[in-house]
């Protein structure tokens, strides 16, 4: 057997984040190459209360051994006083930094382990990059530390800790080229990095039809899966929406699934919130809808669009997110739209020549099959692994 | 019973004005006893500027000594501005006067309502506690007693519907062709009139944009008005109509002062008056053209649909525009849907093959919302550069908030303190600020290429500060008061 390695995240709960879920993809993928992984987290399931749901300690889980730390929750006057004069463009000296850092959620148990046993593992994989651990690993064990950064164009990519922890780690897994060059344009990139991607899987079982009776969706629709908050790009589709209906009449209605408030205004555009749902009733509802829309500007990897491609289901994504913009330009599946018009013309487009734009989506399956398959994706991740550590 | 009307009032260059002389001129014909109190000196017996609690407290002393109160209310007669602080000012000394005047009854010409995005819960529940104050609130269309009744909820019964043209007289007896003649149009052509003061919601350009795909070199627009304030937006507004005019021989801009006769002479003159308002609450131009017989096309917004006549067309995009004016002229369009064009490949013959690709759909999306663009926001030039030239740096740097003292010293006490009171307005104005710079600079390192989808950058920067640091990861969870580890 191979390893030890750890694999580092924020929660292995249920309400996590893309870079969580992949983490811990990625854990599964090693210990089913027989890699000796195990999974240092935390007890919190939801990354917005992280409350200590499960309990505090090890056991093994399917191939993996989990061990859970106590999360300790924000500081959040000084977290909210300090993002504030981050997001306002201040340079933040490096101790102020550290200070908001540590406003933040932070798992001191975790701290204490890494650096009694750090020195143990093989390899300690760790992400994304606002992750307090990161920061722990950077000074604890930098020489045996990869990083996945789910790295996405924010002020907070520009204080100097990251630059930092970045350059100190061993190595640096990219999941796209966009990320890269942004990563590279803020001087993040320090000697190893590879570009190992992510994948997505064919969903366990798609049932559309019964997708539709569970939750009372009839006719077309539009679908978004996610969270609904302004990191997400939630506020503003919803305007964008608002501003189709005004231009179209009352056109087709949009599913969403996750967790977050729909807001008053979705409640006002009719938007049909079906909460958090298995899996497999996500997939189903991406495949029976008529496009599925990504609004955020910030993503790294956008996993649901790539989710979208392989189910052949039409993409309309917001054009200010480089990463998805590269994935529909290179795969030529999706819309992208850049603005309320182009949003409106978009939806339009699917009222007015729907085959057109299912056309276009025939290109989605190939494009993930040929660039984002686990296998390829751990071929990656083993390769650097075995050059780097 | 002795009636006080206070209104703007002649003379002066406002709808409004001219609105309230008619009615006056109707009321004093019937033998009532009105007198007339303005915000500016005028032809009216009294004056008071409206906007300062000294003029609304002798406003108040004037009403007095009336029976009853008419005030035909705009916004722009009370309130200095909408920020929250002019707002809030103007709202004390209106209640004021609504408390204090005897028998207040209020026409509403305008008030900021939810549809332009001017109207937030806490407002609307001031203004609520505004209309609920007169004895009677009245509008012109049924169409804006149901909004004020969802917006304000009010009791619909508190509101009543006033024709807006019941007190409209007409200003001149010209016959067509003495129009005509007078205002140097060809007897033999076909004239759209787009007339009233030139402020980009009244969507003029969208007249010119539909004329250009109309054939027919008989066909002619007139843009009839004047400025009525001077603000940047409106001379560029000015500036996009004048380039219109002269990009199509057939359409004249006619820009400057109209008085009311010649106002009127236009609408005798005219075949179809156009009125493609991007928003309006109810139309005087519409009442004039009704009272000339004048055929109208008009957007359906506000109350217009239900303000014009049953000969008159409403049309709900620029397709309808242009077949509407198409129709009305009996011209050929030519590009009415000029966005719909099929791209290559498509259509029933494209095979699998030729199908249209995603550069073909997406070139189609562009040029699509462009047009759409136009539609709705003529002067929005947020995909545009805003400078073609080189500029420097007009901060040297972005904007940076001092660094927060640290210490227990009465100055960084007395620092952090005012720094606690003062942040929730500054840290935002300083984010505007450095998304302008980044605007004007495109600078990459300050922030993302383009942030989100609004039609600019601010309302993005707005989102930035004060959406996201709401939503941070465990805003509902107090803390727990641990201590940091490193």
């Amino acid at each position: 057997m191979k390893g030890p390695i750890a694999v580092v995240s924020a929660t292995a709960g249920s309400n996590v984040g893309g870079a969580e879920s992949m983490l811990r993809d990625v854990a599964i993928g090693l210990a089913e190459r027989d890699w000796n992984v195990e999974m240092l987290t935390t007890a919190a399931e939801d990354i917005y209360t992280w409350e200590n749901v499960a309990e505090v300690g090890s056991r093994h889980e399917g191939l993996l051994k989990v061990r859970r730390f106590e999360a300790v929750g924000l500081t959040q006057p000084l977290r909210d006083r300090l993002s504030h004069r981050i997001l306002a463009g201040e340079k933040l000296t490096m101790a102020e930094q550290y200070r908001w850092a540590n406003a933040g959620m932070r798992v001191p148990g975790l701290y204490d382990f890494l650096v009694e046993h750090g020195r143990e593992y093989q390899a300690i994989v760790c992400g994304p990059y606002m992750f307090w651990a990161g920061l722990v690993l950077a000074d604890v064990a930098p020489e045996r530390t990869v990083l996945f950064p789910c790295l996405h164009d924010e002020p907070f990519a520009r204080l100097g800790i990251y630059k930092f922890m970045m350059r100190a780690v061993r190595g640096l897994w990219f999941l796209t080229d966009p990320e890269f060059q942004l990563a590279s344009r803020l001087g993040l990139v320090g000697e190893r990095y590879a570009f190992v991607g992510s994948a997505v899987t064919n969903p366990a079982s798609i049932d559309v039809g019964s997708f539709r009776s569970r939750y009372n969706v009839d006719g077309d629709y539009l679908f978004f899966a996610g969270r609904r908050e302004w990191g997400k790009g939630w506020p503003q589709l919803m305007e964008d929406l608002a501003f189709a209906r005004e231009v179209l009449g009352d056109c087709f209605p949009l599913v969403t699934c996750g967790v977050g408030e729909v807001g008053s205004l979705g409640g006002r555009l009719g938007v049909r919130d079906i909460g958090a749902v298995p899996d497999e009733d996500r997939a189903s509802g991406q495949a029976g809808a008529l496009a599925y829309i990504q609004p955020s500007a910030m993503e790294s990897f956008s996993r649901t669009v790539l989710e979208a491609f392989l189910l052949a289901t039409p993409v309309v994504a917001n054009w200010h997110s480089a990463v998805v913009r590269w994935h529909c330009e290179r795969s030529g599946a999706g819309l992208t739209y850049s603005n309320r018009y182009e949003f409106a013309e978009c939806l339009r487009l699917l009222r007015d020549r729907p085959q057109d734009v299912r056309d276009l989506a025939q290109n989605g399956p190939s494009y993930v099959r040929n660039e984002f398959t686990w296998p390829a994706v751990m071929d990656r991740v083993e390769a650097s692994l075995g050059a780097w550590t | 019973m002795r009636t006080l009307l206070v209104s703007p009032f002649p003379p002066a260059r406002d709808g409004l004005a001219t609105y309230a002389a008619q009615l006056y001129a109707t009321w004093t014909g019937e033998g009532r006893s009105v007198e007339v109190l303005s915000p500016e000196p005028s032809a009216a017996q009294f004056n008071a500027d409206l906007k300062t609690p000294a003029g609304i407290l002798r406003a108040i002393r004037v009403a007095r000594r009336f029976d009853r109160v008419v005030v035909q209310f705009h916004p722009e007669t009370f309130f200095y501005g909408m920020d929250p602080l002019h707002f809030l000012q103007g709202w004390a000394w209106l209640m004021a006067f609504f408390t204090l005047a005897p028998n207040v009854e209020v026409v509403v010409h305008e008030t900021p309502h939810k549809a332009a995005g001017r109207l937030d819960s806490m407002r609307a529940l001031l203004w609520g506690a505004l209309w609920r104050r007169p004895e009677t609130v009245s509008v012109h269309t049924e169409a804006e007693r149901k909004a004020m009744a969802d917006e304000y909820s009010l009791d619909p019964k508190k509101l009543t519907v006033i024709d807006h043209g019941s007190g409209f007289t007409r200003h001149s007896k010209a016959t067509r062709s003495e129009a005509r003649s007078s205002l140097g149009v060809e007897p033999g052509s076909f004239l759209f009139l787009c007339a009233g003061f030139i402020q980009p919601h009244k969507g003029f350009d969208r007249a010119a944009r539909a004329l250009g795909c109309l054939d027919g070199d008989d066909l002619r627009l007139a843009i009839v008005g004047e400025m009525r304030v001077w603000t940047p937006e409106h001379q560029a507004y000015l500036d996009l109509l004048r380039s219109l005019s002269e990009s199509d021989p057939r359409i004249t801009l006619h820009d400057g002062y109209v008085s009311d006769e010649t106002f009127d002479r236009w609408i005798i003159a005219s075949d179809v008056v156009v009125l493609p308002y991007r928003h309006i609450w109810s139309s005087g131009v519409a009442e004039r053209a009704a009272l000339y017989e004048r055929p109208v096309i008009a957007t359906d917004v506000g109350g217009l649909a239900e303000q014009i006549s049953s000969s008159s067309r409403v049309v709900s995009d620029r397709e309808g525009l242009i077949r509407a004016m198409a129709e009305a002229c009996g011209a050929v369009a030519g590009s009415v849907d000029g966005a719909s064009e099929p791209v290559p490949g498509s259509g029933a013959q494209a095979t699998r093959r030729s199908r249209s690709s995603s550069e073909d759909l997406q070139g189609l999306v562009a040029q699509r919302a462009g047009i759409l663009h136009e539609w709705y926001d003529p002067l929005d030039r947020s995909e545009r550069p805003i400078l073609d030239v080189a500029v420097s740096d007009p901060l040297q740097g972005p904007l940076a908030l001092p660094a927060g003292q640290r210490g227990v010293g009465p100055k960084a006490i007395a620092q952090r303190v005012v720094s606690r009171l003062i942040d929730w307005r500054v840290v935002p104005i300083a984010l505007y600020v450095n998304a302008m710079r980044e605007q004007l600079l495109g600078d990459p390192t300050l922030s993302t290429d383009r942030g989100g989808t609004s039609d600019g950058p601010r309302s993005q920067a707005a989102g930035a500060l004060v959406t996201k640091t709401s939503r941070q990861p465990g805003r509902r969870r107090p803390s727990s008061g641990s201590a940091p580890r490193s």
